[in-house]
């Protein structure tokens, strides 16, 4: 039997809200409020109430999928990877860098959103990035 | 914490429970092993424990559980029991009763259980000053401070998600039909009415909505005059005891007579 | 236009405290629940628990400012017609006096 509680930041918003994740058996089975977070203290919104559900979805996307005709394939992350690059690569040669827009997440890290704009800039070329929370 | 370390630790090595339900610093935590007990507290953190114990049975069907219980988490065992959420014959809890600073930050009328393995026994008050001043207003005053009050809610489902006695599987609060759907605040007031009225016979009065509601709606206070309103009108306070039957789950004789007061 | 809006179901036993709700939410001025007598239910005891639920729920509506007369229960036989007109009247003309529904105008009215 296993059960505990770890205490962890809701993967949504910027806000920070202190969460447990409770675990059984190495399974992500909820969410609770962690009480006395400086920033929630023990209050959540819905999407912090929710935030375990993605974890272990059937839904979820586990492998890069590459369109092809009407439907999809999964491909490996080398050969999905590769073919950004070249399409990036492609458009931006065509059709110019601004052609091109990158939209972040706030989902991700500070340092991850700061590389994506760094790539965007420096990289592409463009002043086109954007991200979700503005949305 | 020796008295209940102790216990538990007696339990868990002969075998009559599998893990023991408690907070382990301020976490939530199943200790299945004695040795981990030097980590056992007692959280002033309240956490819906009867709650997670409902799921863990499910989780385990074969499994015999231990259970920190406080005077509110007596009252959410008792009515979980009764309601078939969980089997009273898989769990055994050991009671703690809370110090005089939880029960007066609480506002607990009755911050013990019933067989206190661990603490002294105080005597809470509990607040009735909000439901006392709003008895006071007129009907005009009360349906705005309430419309004021549910036009916070941020329809987080918070109050729902804390509550040991929201166990349904299918929710009324998420059913379009009734409330619908892509709208903050919900309808007011049914979303919180539809909310009072299942809480009719249920709530144990242990405040874990309002400590949850991101939007500071006083729910403890609307919960508490369904309380009062379920033992004024059908003599029943729910969490007292397992054979009492709620004023909803039986028929009765059908002689029952709506008051004249209310008529 | 008439000033009863009739929702038949087949039970007062049927009529959850949802029902309620939702016509007070759509702005409602008053709700009647009118049912068989004790003792004469098709279905046994289907209205048994009819009185209890609008007990409570009258009580929700007063802790809430809404007037508790804007909701009714009388049980009555169906051969009663004159009795159904009777207080179908009353509980109209009740209702007129206490004027529109605070929720009148409220979201999903």
């Amino acid at each position: 039997m296993e059960y505990r509680t770890v205490p962890s930041i809701c993967p949504y918003c910027g806000c920070g809200c202190g969460v447990l994740l409770e675990v059984a058996e190495g399974r992500l089975i909820g969410v609770l409020p962690q009480k006395g977070h400086p920033v929630n203290d023990g209050k959540l919104c819905i999407k912090g109430w929710t935030c375990h559900e993605f974890v272990h979805s059937e839904r979820r996307l586990t492998k890069p999928l590459i369109k092809e005709g009407e439907g999809f394939r999964e491909a490996s992350w080398e050969e999905a990877l590769g073919l950004v690059a070249s399409r990036l690569k492609e458009i931006k040669e065509k059709e110019g860098p601004s052609s091109i827009a990158f939209l972040c997440s706030a989902k991700c890290t500070n340092e991850e959103n700061y590389l994506l704009q760094k790539f965007s800039r420096a990289v592409i070329g463009t002043n086109n990035i954007d991200h979700c929370a503005r949305l | 914490m020796e008295p209940l370390k102790e216990r538990v630790k007696e339990l868990l090595e002969k075998g009559e429970i599998g893990g023991f339900l408690g907070y382990r610093g301020d976490l939530p935590y199943l200790f299945t092993r004695a040795e981990e007990l030097d980590g056992l507290a007692v959280s002033p953190r309240r956490y819906p424990l009867p709650q997670i114990l409902a799921k863990l049975q499910g989780l385990y069907p074969e499994g015999r559980f231990g259970l920190l219980v406080r005077g509110c988490d007596e009252r959410s065992l008792i009515e979980l029991i009764k309601n078939n959420k969980i089997q009273s014959e898989r769990v055994v809890p050991l009671g703690v009763a809370c110090d005089q600073e939880l029960a007066e930050r609480c506002g607990c009328e009755r911050p013990y259980p019933t067989e206190v393995l661990l603490g002294e026994k105080v005597e809470g008050k509990e607040g009735w000053e909000l439901l006392e001043r709003l008895e006071a207003m007129d009907e005009e005053e009360r349906f705005r401070f309430w419309m004021s009050q549910f036009a916070k809610c941020i329809k987080c489902y918070g109050c729902r998600n804390i509550c040991p006695q929201c166990f349904c599987d299918t929710c009324a609060l998420e059913e379009e039909d009734l409330i619908a759907g892509g709208t903050i605040p919900p309808e007011m007031p049914a979303f919180h009415l539809v909310r009072a009225f299942h809480m009719a016979g249920r709530c144990v009065d242990c405040g874990l909505c309002e400590e949850a509601c991101p939007a500071g709606i006083p729910l403890r206070t609307l919960y508490k005059e369904v309380r009062r309103a379920v033992k004024d009108l059908f003599g029943y306070e729910p969490g007292l005891s397992v054979e009492e039957k709620e004023p909803f789950g039986y028929l009765g004789d059908g002689r029952y007579e709506v008051p004249e007061r209310l008529k | 236009m008439p000033n009863l809006y009739i929702v038949r179901v087949m039970c007062s036993g049927r009529v959850s405290p949802h029902f309620i709700i939702k016509a007070f939410q759509r702005g409602a001025d008053g709700v009647l629940v009118a049912g068989c007598e004790i003792g004469d239910c098709h279905y046994g005891k289907g209205n048994y628990l009819v009185k209890k639920r609008v007990a409570m729920m009258k009580d929700l509506l007063r802790f809430l400012g809404i007037n508790p007369k804007r909701l009714r229960v009388e049980l009555m036989a169906a051969s009663e017609a004159d009795r159904f007109v009777k207080v179908a009247t009353e509980f109209t003309e009740e209702i007129k006096e206490l004027g529109p529904s605070p929720l009148r105008g409220a979201q999903g009215a």
